[in-house]
């Protein structure tokens, strides 16, 4: 079964243009080539538009890490 | 009483010296009680006024926020708090002649006032996001907005690198010494002996553009540019090594800004605590709420963010101007970055080292074309400056001639060393304060014989200052 972390790791590995791209909860923007402010965001969009779901701007500047995104996104489907 | 002033300088002695006498735990009370003498040499009543109020205020909500449950009401107090700040920014800096605006005209009627109100709204904003916990000790507190050496100009502290410094103050390290006492130097040569050497000059011409039009004109605005430069990153300079002298360490404000190969990466090196603030605090909230526009919301976020720059510089419109034009730069670097990345591609651009200096270049050109309103006195004189760019008034040489052949003279001398000891790398690196005892202290009395031979008849204020 695919889980929430297998679809957010694909979705890294689009928007960075990177297939070997292994995610793992304490990377942060500074392990991921390419990851800066512009790109963010269309981590951010891509991220929504999978799980349809939608992030404040204040949890948003909360992330620090990978694993952040990830339990946020849990939170808000825990059954998807 | 000026970073730069000999009364300055007896100052940090004494602090010093009380603060090498004390026990550990009054360390902080000493350095506490010399920024209040220090912020009120300024003779300006209303300022320590601006500064209690920003401080109260901040200090009670930052303690207060934690206790709100997180939702729509902590974000509408958060908005309260800082709304609090701007207020009396607002008042005190952009109401000039108005009873807070200590019906001064002068521009330093609100010296000090932008810093510390952006601190404090960064603070609030890191407490707000469980970034650090609030800051209980009210003197600490204190300290933390108003540690004089970076009061008046900066480099604006992060809560999350000062506080702990003051928290748990670090035994006094001689190396740390050495370092603070060589950068202090340095930056006061570079502020007495090149900017002050430069300003004149560009005084002259920017005091009456019309009477400059074009070539010297344009030299003025490659002087300011270096004016600029060595002004502040000297002040900063300045200010870092008189932390060090405390084993406080401030953040750096300037890596080599003019050999940045984009304007990006110019706000990354120019100013970097004032921009790093602008964009964790305002461009990225702003970028990640516009997320919905896609490709269109970092560039509006970055135009909304430099505009707001300008406006922190001053309300006149020449600051807008700069703001808006250093805004549309980034933007357009923004949209067009997927072109230009294929074109660089298909060309094999990004290797060569002529592509590289092109661009530095250009970016530094691009730079001093917004540096003309920037040091412009209003809208109209930038204009004029910028449309009369062909013609010719009075010869540019004649102009830096006219200011005499031995300042001349003394200004490129300042300049070579400056360059000579940039190219080195060496002063204000470790290997100068790490050299032997007779090469350090031969190190510090050259750079004080080189400031009393080179250093300007006339001494300027900071141009910061006014901001």
């Amino acid at each position: 079964m695919t889980t929430i972390r297998d679809r957010l790791e694909s979705i890294f590995r689009k928007v960075f243009d990177d297939e070997s791209l292994d995610v793992q909860p304490s990377m942060t923007a500074n392990d991921v080539s390419g990851w800066d402010s512009f790109s963010h965001v269309n981590l951010i969009l891509a991220v929504e538009s999978e799980f349809a779901i939608k992030f404040s701007t204040s949890e948003l500047l909360r992330f620090k890490s990978i694993g952040d995104l990830l339990t946020s996104v849990e939170e808000k489907c825990p059954r998807r | 009483m000026s970073l730069s002033s000999l009364v300055f300088v007896a100052f940090v002695v004494v602090v010093y010296l009380a603060f090498r006498l004390s026990p550990t735990r009054w360390q902080g009370a000493v350095l506490l009680v010399a920024s209040a003498v220090f912020y009120a040499s300024w003779e300006a009543p209303h300022l320590l006024l601006a500064f209690g109020l920003v401080t109260l205020w901040s200090y009670g909500w930052a303690c207060r926020l934690p206790l709100v449950a997180a939702g729509r009401a902590k974000g509408g107090w958060l908005a309260v708090a800082i709304a609090g700040n701007l207020a009396v920014l607002g008042a005190f800096k952009y109401l000039p002649g108005t009873a807070l605006g200590a019906g001064s005209k002068s521009p330093l009627a609100s010296i000090g006032v932008s810093y510390f109100v952006v601190q404090a709204v960064a603070y609030l904003v890191d407490v707000y996001l469980e970034m650090i916990k609030p800051e209980r000790h009210l003197g600490r507190f204190v300290l933390f907005l108003g540690f004089f050496p970076k009061l008046l100009q900066g480099p604006i502290e992060r809560a999350s690198s000062l506080l702990p410094q003051l928290r748990d103050p670090k035994p006094l390290d001689r190396q740390e010494v050495r370092a603070g006492l060589l950068l202090f130097l340095w930056g006061l040569f570079q502020k007495l002996a090149i900017a002050d050497r430069l300003a004149p000059y560009v005084d002259l011409v920017y005091g009456d553009v019309q009477a400059h039009a074009g070539l010297p004109a344009m030299v003025a605005t490659y002087l300011y540019a270096f004016q600029l430069y060595f002004d502040f990153a000297g002040y900063t300079d300045m200010a870092i090594g008189v932390g060090m002298l405390f084993g406080i360490r401030l953040t750096p404000n300037f890596k080599a800004p003019y050999l940045s190969p984009s304007i990006a990466d110019f706000w990354r090196r120019w100013h970097i605590s004032f921009s790093s603030f602008l964009l964790d605090y305002l461009f990225r909230p702003v970028q990640l709420s516009l997320r919905s526009l896609r490709v269109f919301a970092s560039p509006i976020a970055l135009f909304v963010t430099f505009l707001v720059s300008g406006l922190w510089h001053g309300t006149g419109l020449q600051f807008l101007a700069w703001g808006a034009l250093h805004g549309l730069y980034l933007a357009a670097a923004v949209l067009t970055e997927p072109a230009r990345r294929r074109l660089r591609k298909r060309l094999r651009l990004d290797t060569r080292t002529t592509y590289r200096a092109f661009r530095i270049l250009v970016t530094f050109h691009l730079v001093c074309l917004a540096w003309v309103f920037f040091r412009s006195k209003d809208l109209p004189s930038a204009w004029f400056v910028l449309s009369h760019l062909g013609s010719e008034t009075r010869g540019a040489l004649q102009l830096l001639l006219s200011q005499g052949v031995s300042h001349l003279l003394l200004t490129v001398i300042a300049l070579g060393i400056a360059g000579a000891a940039w190219a080195r790398r060496e002063l204000p690196r470790p290997a100068a304060w790490r050299a032997p005892g007779w090469a350090y202290w031969a190190t510090c009395y050259s750079l004080v014989l080189a400031i009393l031979m080179l250093a300007a008849e006339r001494t300027a204020a900071f141009v910061y200052l006014q901001f």
